[in-house]
């Protein structure tokens, strides 16, 4: 068994995570948080980097004077919580799946170029500004595709749940 | 024609039983299913937090409406095919699935509540500017994140009460 698959039987075993096995509502209701949040940072990443691409009108009066994003930080911190609730209760099917990996390695990816981001786009985008928006887009993508073929795919030596 | 042998004949037409037979369909529609639903509940839920005066208060409502309802109704299109799509591979479990029929009410009950604002209390969007929306916009925005928060849940506990790969 590999160091992860170890980790992972570990933290199974661990009082936090018996916990959130044998209460039967943790999982789903913190699936449904997850999902919620997923509702409202990918609205508004998808409005903001479209309009720093100039696929939508920027926004004229209010303007971004400072932070672009002031919900997005709160959206993606109850992301982290809640992400993290679900690999403590169930630490095999995410640790061990490849779309978890791939899907980790973009959040952190993404989060790093939307903070970026929001600080270039206070200025009149240039095109490399553009092309930094739409790739953060797409990163935004590639992680819900991740995040739902967690469910799909194990190629791991694990099986999943 | 009972439900049943409806569903029945649904879920054996080429298509749906194409879905049903690949690995690969069921959750592609479905991740597209997610993601179009994801716009739907976070773009109304800016309309909604805005009438209940909770977020973006120094823009007025009209204006984050005008932004939302395009995003809501294309998402909402794009739900609703792939939702049908994934249904009609599996109707006959579908159809008797309670947090389904759940989530079809808590749908119908967001567009009444949706029509309701539209032919009542949002007429006068327009008029409000940047002050506090009126009392019967605040409920309607209430009801709706009551509402679309409630098919976001049956839709997740769907997962859970079938023998779908969750």
């Amino acid at each position: 068994m590999s160091v992860v698959g170890q980790f992972a039987d570990w933290l199974s075993n661990t009082p936090p995570s018996q916990l959130i096995q044998n209460v039967v509502w943790v999982v789903p209701t913190t699936q449904i948080v997850h999902i919620l949040a997923i509702a409202a940072v990918f609205y508004l990443m998808a409005v903001f980097d479209l309009q720093v691409m100039g696929v939508l009108a920027r926004p004229t009066n209010t303007g971004w004077s400072r932070d672009p994003l002031p919900w997005l930080w709160w959206g993606l911190g109850v992301l982290a919580i809640s992400g993290l609730i679900l690999i403590i209760g169930e630490p095999k099917r995410e640790l061990t799946s490849w779309p978890f990996r791939i899907k980790m390695l973009l959040v952190v990816a993404a989060a790093l170029l939307t903070l970026l981001l929001s600080r270039l786009a206070l200025r009149e985008p240039s095109p490399s500004t553009r092309i930094l928006a739409g790739v953060v887009l797409a990163c935004w993508v590639m992680i819900i595709i991740c995040g739902r073929f967690i469910a799909y795919i194990n190629f791991g030596e694990e099986e999943g749940l | 024609m009972t439900l049943e042998s409806a569903a029945s004949w649904l879920e054996n037409l080429p298509f749906p039983t194409a879905i049903r037979e690949s690995a690969w369909l069921y959750p592609i529609f479905e991740t597209i299913h997610v993601m179009a639903l994801a716009l739907v509940v976070g773009s109304i839920a800016t309309v909604d937090l805005r009438l209940l005066g909770v977020a973006r208060r120094n823009q007025p409502a009209w204006r984050i409406a005008q932004q939302a309802l395009p995003w809501t109704w294309i998402a909402f299109a794009v739900a609703v095919v792939t939702g049908a799509l994934l249904f009609s591979s599996q109707a006959v479990k579908y159809v008797d699935n309670v947090p389904f029929r759940i989530k079809l009410v808590l749908l119908a009950l967001a567009g009444i509540n949706m029509a309701a604002f539209q032919f009542g209390a949002g007429r006068t969007i327009n008029t409000w500017g940047e002050g506090q929306a009126p009392t019967g916009a605040r409920i309607a925005g209430a009801l709706s994140l009551v509402f679309w928060i409630g098919v976001v849940a049956a839709g997740r506990w769907i997962g859970f009460a079938s023998n779908n790969p969750f």
